[in-house]
């Protein structure tokens, strides 16, 4: 990599960068917060529908046919209502945040190759001694300094709302008198890898796309249009039984995080045989795959970019 | 050799942009690149700083391969685009400070007499610049690095008639630093005034080359006889060929001495008598009929 050029694209996201970590930290800030008070009304819950088993009665009645869509986004049927650590791993599966992360990864990496090429400053870029393959490991060094930034502010996030919103507090009437309340923020950390790799997957597939591509909307379209379709096919899949067998080959597939903050076992793991087989006969690290989707993209886009031809800028 | 080009040859698909440039630079040269738009000059340029790969033949910049090597050979080069742009969020030392880095050389007080030179001032935002300002702070960054070789394309677009005097000036600057300066233009003026060799590309291939001395040798003489005294046959003279007769006139194209066309006309009766260097715009007339 090029320090050079590592300082000055640090030094050209660092507003982005730091509007994208303060609506993270908000986001899980408001997470915390809507916890709170869904620990608040459960006791009011309680009373009108008599216990916890009629209440998942009733959920499960509403959330019924389309509504499983709704359910498969918000983390399906893992989420207990009496658990506050369940309710904050919602904060790390919502659409939203998915979003937020897969726009940045995105729109960062889109820009990298093909946003410069566009703008014509490759051109001023590549005059300088500076090797084709060190612009993008320099780029997947920026990737390494920013993504951990990112979920770390999630986490912090979480903590912060944690504390703010009283959360132990309002879970200590639904979790009972007899028994503490039980939040393990580093289940949240350790869930944030997941998500982490996850951005560096997306991040991965968008740059060798950049590579290969000369208009950064184009680049960025065809990106947003690949990542919205294997969202669609891992959620669509969950309900549809067609599409189950594709659901692995989806980045969305091995994003987990809430087996891991509910240490459910095999946490770490998805079976990948599934929709072929009914037996799990091949397990995939959710970490470890999504790691090396990210890799492969680097590495193809290090492959493309220095055997092709720099178009000169329009 | 400095540069050296062996049957380079680019193609985008069926349509070959160069075709078999074979082409040496030495060094403290100014190499003139002209042709109109589309002559492959700038794939020239292009082919040389590896942004292009050849399709066929090679190019060698102070022994670098310039595809295999690119990055030695860019060690080697100072380049200022045609279509030039910059870092817009920099401001004009950020930029000069960032590609400075990259070269390995610091950023010395040179900037500053370049920038008091071409009337700059670099604490602004380039954003801010106007298009010639832009231009002269690009010609600054190519000015900067301690390199062999200056590649120029189109270098003077978008300069007012002063700062185009500096540049060139400049140029003339680097090459008694024993720099080569290899530079594309439209403007045949300033190659001429700058340059020690020129080639005109037409259609991809090289289709003239010749250094300006020889050149400023060539000199077309425009006679015109007394009526009636018109000779029949042109004379068969060294270094002389009739270009074109009418009415009573006769122009020729002399190369070196002008002593046996002197002669020649000693025995005619001579009206008129025009001699001046031919100039580089008749050579390029040859190839590409009007003059840009």
């Amino acid at each position: 990599m090029s320090w050079t050029l590592f300082v000055k694209l640090l030094r050209d996201i660092r507003w982005p960068m730091f509007f994208v970590c303060l609506l993270i930290f908000a986001y899980e800030l408001l997470w915390a917060k809507i916890t709170s008070r869904l620990l608040e009304i459960t006791p009011k819950l309680l009373s009108l529908f008599g216990s916890f088993g009629a209440m998942k009665a009733f959920e499960n009645e509403v959330l019924r046919g389309p509504g499983e869509l709704i359910r498969s986004m918000l983390g399906g049927e893992m989420v207990q209502i009496n658990d506050p650590q369940s309710l904050l791993s919602v904060g790390y599966v919502h659409p939203f945040i998915i979003t937020v992360y897969c726009i940045w990864a995105i729109g960062r990496s889109s820009g990298a190759i093909a946003g410069e090429i566009d703008r014509g400053t490759m051109e001023l870029l590549l005059a300088q001694p500076i090797a084709r393959w060190k612009v993008i490991t320099t780029h997947l060094a920026v990737d390494i300094v920013t993504i951990p930034v990112l979920v770390a502010c999630m986490v912090l996030g979480t903590a912060a709302g944690i504390h703010l919103f009283d959360v132990y507090g309002a879970a200590a009437p639904v979790v009972g008198p007899n028994r503490p309340v039980v939040i393990r923020l580093e289940d949240f950390a350790r869930a944030a890898i997941n998500s982490a790799a996850l951005m560096f997957a997306v991040s991965g597939y968008t740059i060798f796309l950049s590579a290969i591509g000369r208009y950064r909307w184009r680049v960025l379209g065809v990106a947003l249009g690949v990542t919205l379709v294997q969202f669609l096919i891992n959620i669509l899949g969950e309900v549809w039984s067609p599409l189950q067998a594709l659901r692995p080959f989806t980045v969305f597939y091995y994003y987990r995080p809430q087996p891991i903050i509910l240490r459910l076992p095999g946490q770490w793991m998805v079976p990948i045989s599934r929709g072929f087989s009914e037996s799990a006969w091949f397990m995939a690290h959710v970490v470890v795959t999504l790691t090396l989707v990210g890799a492969v993209g680097y590495l193809l886009a290090i492959w493309r970019f220095t055997r092709r031809d720099l178009p000169a800028p329009l | 050799m400095l540069l050296e080009t062996d049957r380079l040859t680019k193609d985008y698909g069926r349509f070959r942009a160069l075709d078999s440039l074979t082409l040496s630079i030495g060094r403290g040269e100014i190499f003139g690149l002209l042709g109109p738009n589309g002559s492959g000059k700038s794939t020239t340029i292009r082919l040389l700083l590896g942004f292009l790969r050849p399709t066929s033949g090679s190019a060698r910049i102070a022994g670098f391969d310039c595809w295999s090597q690119s990055v030695e050979v860019r060690r080697q080069v100072a380049y200022l685009p045609g279509e030039l742009r910059l870092y817009e969020n920099m401001t004009g030392r950020q930029l000069l400070r960032f590609l400075s880095r990259l070269h390995d050389q610091p950023l010395d007080g040179e900037a500053d007499r370049l920038a008091k030179r071409f009337e700059i001032d670099l604490s602004k935002p380039i954003s801010s610049l106007s298009s010639g300002m832009k231009r002269k702070l690009a010609l600054i960054q190519v000015l900067l690095p301690r390199v062999p070789l200056v590649i120029l394309d189109e270098p003077t677009n978008t300069l007012d008639p002063v700062m185009r005097d500096e540049l060139l000036d400049q140029l003339l600057h680097a090459k008694a630093e024993g720099k080569t300066v290899l530079f594309s233009s439209h403007v045949l003026p300033e190659v001429e005034r700058v340059c020690d060799r020129i080639s005109i590309l037409a259609r991809g291939r090289l289709v003239h080359l010749q250094p300006m001395s020889e050149l400023r040798q060539i000199r077309a003489a425009r006679v015109r006889f007394a009526p009636g005294s018109k000779p029949t046959t042109p004379p068969r003279l060294d270094g002389i060929q009739l270009k074109e007769q009418q009415d009573g006139a006769m122009t020729f194209v002399c190369e070196g001495n002008l002593d046996p066309l002197l002669g020649w006309l000693a025995e005619h009766r001579v009206v008129d008598l025009r001699i001046e260097p031919i100039g580089l715009s008749t050579v390029y007339q040859r190839y590409h009929g009007t003059v840009s």
